[in-house]
C-alpha cells in the first residue's frame, strides 16, 4: 500500500464505467424481462445450450444482469457486480464468436428481439469486446469511489 | 466487517449474492409476466415445432400434423394457407395454399372468412420446424371462428423435400 489515494481523474474514470456498464446491463435487461417467451427462442437460437436448461437461463439472466447493473451504479457489492458484468461478457463474446465461426445465423438479442445478420454479428462481437475491455479496467481499479461501499467503508478511501 | 476477507474472496462472495438475488428477481418477474413459461420448455424438435411451452407459447392450444396427415388432407381437399410473407409465398408454396402472411392477418380478413365458409379444414404451414408464424396464424383462425384450423409442423421444407406439389408465382389472393 502506497499511502497514496487514486487520482480524481483516475476515480472519476472509475465511477464513468461504472454508470455506463451499469446502465448498459439494466438497458438490455428490459426487454428480456417484458418478454420471456421471446427471450427463451433467443437462446433456443443459439443453439449451444441443451433444451432442459433454455428455459431456466431465459428466467434467470435477465433478473442476474438487472441486479448487477442496478448494484454496479449505487455501488452496493460493487466488485460483486462487476464480477458478474465481466464474466457475462466473456460469456456473450464466447457464444457469439463460436456461432459466427461455425456461421449459424442467429439473433443475438442483446438489446432487442429482431432478426441479425453476419455482419452485425461482427459488429456486436467487437462492441462486447470494447465493454469487456471496459469492464476489465473497471475490475482492476484499486477503488470505487463513490459508492455505498465506498461510504460503508468496504472500499478503501485513505490508501490505494 | 469491513475489510474482514481478502478483496478477491470478498469480491467472488458478492457475486455469488449478487447472482441469487437476481436468479430471484428472474423468477419473480418470470411468475407475474404476461409472457411467462415454465421451468423446462419444449425444445425437442423431434416432438414438434420448437417452443418454451407453457400457455403463452405460440405452439399453446393448436394441435400439429406430419407429413403423412397433411397429404391425406391436401388430398382430401383441405384448404391450405401459407403464414409466410407474401414475397416467400410468390417464390414457392404448397400447391393451391393461399397466402395469409401472419404478421399482415388484419389486411386479409376476408380471406379468412371466405376460407372459413368455403371448407372447414384449414392446414396452416410456414418454413418448416422453427418457424412460429402457422402457430400465430392457426392461433388467429381459432380466435376468427375457423376451429379446425391445424399447423404442418415440417412447414414447406418438409413438404418439398417429400416431392409433393409445389407451385410458384402470385396465386390468387396476393396483395
Amino acid at each position: 500500500m502506497s499511502g497514496r489515494r487514486p487520482s480524481l481523474i483516475h476515480r472519476g474514470l472509475v465511477l464513468i464505467l461504472r454508470l455506463f456498464l451499469g446502465g448498459l446491463f439494466i438497458y438490455a435487461s428490459v426487454h428480456k424481462l417484458q418478454d420471456p417467451v421471446a427471450f427463451s427462442k433467443i437462446i433456443y437460437n443459439y443453439k449451444i445450450l441443451p433444451g432442459f436448461l433454455i428455459n431456466m437461463s431465459a428466467i434467470v439472466l435477465p433478473g442476474v444482469e438487472l441486479v448487477a447493473g442496478i448494484m454496479l451504479i449505487i455501488g452496493f457489492m460493487s466488485r460483486g457486480a462487476a464480477l458478474i458484468i465481466t464474466a457475462s461478457l466473456l460469456v456473450f463474446i464466447c457464444a457469439i464468436s463460436y456461432n459466427l465461426a461455425r456461421g449459424l445465423e442467429f439473433d443475438c438479442g442483446c438489446f432487442s428481439f429482431s432478426r441479425s445478420t453476419k455482419g452485425a454479428a461482427v459488429d456486436l462481437l467487437i462492441r462486447d469486446l470494447i465493454f469487456l475491455a471496459m469492464a476489465l479496467r473497471m475490475l482492476c481499479a484499486r477503488g470505487f469511489a463513490w459508492s455505498l461501499d465506498w461510504l460503508f467503508g468496504l472500499e478503501p478511501k485513505q490508501h490505494s | 466487517m469491513p475489510q474482514k476477507h481478502h478483496p478477491l474472496v470478498r469480491s467472488v462472495i458478492e457475486a455469488a449474492v449478487v447472482l441469487a438475488i437476481g436468479s430471484l428477481a428472474g423468477v419473480v418477474n418470470n411468475a407475474f409476466s404476461s409472457h411467462s413459461i415454465p421451468c423446462v420448455g419444449e425444445w425437442d424438435k423431434t416432438y414438434g415445432v420448437p417452443s418454451p411451452g407453457g400457455e403463452h407459447a405460440a405452439t399453446h392450444g393448436n394441435r400439429e400434423i406430419g407429413l403423412a396427415e397433411a397429404r391425406r388432407l391436401f388430398e382430401n381437399g383441405a384448404v391450405f394457407v401459407d403464414a409466410r410473407p407474401a414475397g416467400e409465398y410468390r417464390e414457392g408454396h404448397v400447391a393451391g395454399a393461399i397466402s395469409i402472411p401472419e404478421d399482415e392477418f388484419r389486411l386479409y380478413l376476408e380471406e379468412v372468412l371466405r376460407v372459413g365458409e368455403e371448407r372447414p379444414m384449414v392446414v396452416a404451414y410456414c418454413r418448416g420446424m422453427e418457424c412460429d408464424e402457422a402457430h400465430l396464424l392457426a392461433g388467429r383462425l381459432h380466435d376468427a371462428g375457423i376451429n379446425e384450423a391445424v399447423v404442418f409442423a415440417g412447414g414447406l421444407t418438409e413438404w418439398s423435400r417429400a416431392g409433393l406439389p409445389v407451385e410458384k408465382g402470385g396465386g390468387g389472393n396476393v396483395r
